[in-house]
């Protein structure tokens, strides 16, 4: 039997298709709020910082989780910071708030914000990783219709500089 | 202490789109062809502990030898249990209350979920014989049986 031609089924083979569409709501109780408010309203990132030990963190939280106790204060970030790991995405997958195969070639990176320690996960701008490496600067890029979701910022874009102070 | 301000939380509506699909496999087709065509019931029988069970499967719970025999169950079944549920999410395909009875069909080893209808709740009784009201559109799935109604 060649590629060509036609095969008719010898049994009738069921599939059963159900697109599952489920509504869901995030309560973001006050922290997150802030958080989300800050993306959407200010273009701002608020985090926390942890006073015992200086952590960082990013969405913020009142209790430090290495020190379990709640001794967090607030702290903005920048919009822009550098890459440290990343990875061009090349085979498709569903995109499960579309219910449709996301385009590829793309890259998220692990992006460490100016002003702190934290890290933000997101999708960079630069699809070749030849020019991708630890220490890359890039900067947000926002939406301009934004709606409280990390999605307010759309990618970061990748700069031409390099971080003085990344530390591999 | 962190300075928190209760006007802050608000809520964002979300959607999650998962396109399922489940392939049923060449054992079960026969059984969901014979239900959509034939509007018959039909369960595995296990050759070695002849146990029958729904929804078919090609290999023994119990005992975990391969199945090939499909026998013809119920169609009319017993009521083991049931509950009422009472609240409504956007997925379902009932409004409430609706009843999910388990009910075991004649001939079976094992029961089978679904919905019971055509009967109020409280006049539901362990052990009552209920029997299928197909759905007149088919497609070879659970809901080819719409529900099960009590046998007069």
């Amino acid at each position: 039997m060649t590629m060509t031609e036609e095969t008719k089924p010898t049994q009738d083979l069921i599939e059963i298709r159900i697109p599952l569409s489920l509504p869901c709501r995030f309560d973001t109780g006050p922290i997150m709020g802030r958080f989300l408010k800050g993306l959407r309203d200010e273009k701002r990132i608020w985090a926390t910082y942890c006073k015992s030990c200086g952590r960082t963190m990013l969405p913020p939280q009142s209790v430090c989780a290495i020190c379990n106790i709640e001794a967090a204060e607030w702290i903005e970030l920048a919009d822009e910071g550098y890459l440290t790991t990343f990875d061009v995405i090349m085979i498709p997958t569903i995109n499960p708030l579309t219910g449709q195969m996301r385009k590829v070639p793309y890259s998220v990176g692990r992006i460490v914000l100016d002003g702190g320690d934290a890290m933000i996960w997101h999708f960079l701008d630069e699809t070749d990783p030849a020019k991708l490496g630890y220490g890359k600067r890039c900067k947000a890029v926002w939406e301009e219709v934004r709606t409280g979701r990390i999605t307010d910022i759309r990618y970061f874009h990748m700069l031409d500089e390099w971080d003085k102070n990344a530390r591999p | 202490m962190l300075e928190i301000k209760n006007e802050w939380a608000f809520s964002i509506p979300g959607k999650l789109e998962i396109p399922y699909r489940y392939f049923a496999g060449a054992f079960q087709s026969k059984a969901l062809v014979a239900l959509r065509d034939k509007k018959k019931i039909m369960g595995s029988r296990c050759p070695k502990c002849r146990k029958v069970f729904f929804p078919p499967r090609s290999n023994c719970e119990v005992c975990l030898s391969k199945i090939s025999d499909l026998v013809e169950i119920g169609p009319e079944g017993t009521l083991i249990s049931w509950t009422v549920v009472n609240y409504r999410e956007p997925i379902h395909t009932r409004r409430k209350p609706y009843i999910l009875g388990l009910i075991k069909p004649d001939g079976a080893d094992s029961a089978m979920l679904h919905f019971i209808a055509g009967i109020e709740p409280e006049k539901l009784k362990q052990g009552m014989r209920l029997k299928p009201v197909f759905s007149r559109k088919r497609a070879g799935q659970i809901l080819d049986i719409k529900h099960f109604k009590p046998v007069i």
